[in-house]
């Protein structure tokens, strides 16, 4: 059995092969037997509070909706979706060994973890990752993971800005989250072939 | 919860880079004695540090803000607590 591939363009997605024997000639003839689909597998990942409060409600909905696997990355972000929600968000407290922040649960969404750290580490493990699931044990690495396995990949980005983290007596530089995701999406595109869209709040 | 004092550490971005990731362990260090009476949870963020509420790494204690956190600050503030809720 051979698959030939996809082609999302067309109507026509995954074409497979048989072979089989004849009787008389036994000569092998190939015929295509089976058009199918495979389910697209799609991930949502959400990640900043929205510029305006009053797009609170969107980025809730766009969540509580979305029909796939879901990730918010930020503490803010997770405060806001918690509350429009009615979901309490639990945080898994305690040392994972890796250096980032802890993830976190809220029913409904697959991971919640801190913004931008960990999107830091996920850009480093996307870059440096081959074609099979990246193996480190952190919350970043459960986000790339969840990339690489995915086919559709929307990001969600949230513009509001905490001024606290631009304070330059900060020990380290806080990377501008929708630069981090930006970089993120290109590599997904580019060294993962995945479909990759960007939508700003 | 059960009635206990709810201790709450802070996970966000900034309070974990200015000194929250050691706060991570803190039950490691909450005497014996104090364990039954407490629940020490995470917080996602506790949206104060916007608000100049002090400065990072922020834990609650109750409803006390605690802005510096440190364990021996956490742990002193669990025993207040105690005290004044057994009177």
């Amino acid at each position: 059995m051979i698959i030939i591939g996809e082609n999302r363009a067309s109507p026509f997605t995954i074409v497979i092969f048989a072979e089989y024997s004849t009787t008389l000639s036994e000569e092998k003839h190939r015929n295509p037997v089976t058009v199918t689909r495979l389910p697209l597998r799609k991930l949502l990942v959400c990640s900043g509070p929205p510029v305006e409060e009053r797009s609170d409600a969107v980025l809730a909905k766009i969540i509580d909706q979305f029909d796939g696997r879901k990730v918010i990355c930020g503490g803010t972000t997770s405060n806001i979706v918690s509350r429009e929600l009615g979901r309490p968000v639990r945080v898994n407290i305690g040392n994972d060994g890796s250096g980032l922040p802890p993830s976190s649960h809220m029913e409904g969404v697959d991971l919640v973890t801190e913004g931008v750290l960990t999107l830091g580490r996920v850009k480093h493990l996307l870059e440096t990752g081959g074609e099979n699931p990246i193996a480190e044990n952190s919350p970043a690495g459960d986000i790339a993971r969840m990339m690489v396995q995915s086919d559709d990949i929307e990001f969600v980005v949230g513009t509001g800005m905490n001024p606290v983290h631009n304070d330059p007596s900060l020990p380290i530089e806080l990377v501008l989250r929708r630069n981090i995701i930006g970089e993120i999406a290109r590599i997904l595109e580019s060294k993962y072939k995945k479909v990759i869209s960007l939508n700003y709040l | 919860m059960d009635g206990k004092l709810q201790v709450k550490i802070c996970t966000g971005t900034l309070c974990y880079v200015m000194g929250g990731a050691e706060l991570q362990l803190i039950d490691e260090h909450i005497p014996q004695e104090l364990l039954p009476f407490i629940e020490v949870s995470g917080a996602p963020c506790l949206d104060v540090c916007e608000k100049k509420a002090g400065s990072a790494p922020f834990a609650k204690v109750g409803d006390k803000l605690i802005s510096q956190a440190s364990i021996n600050q956490i742990v002193a503030a669990i025993r207040d607590e105690l005290k004044v809720s057994a009177l």
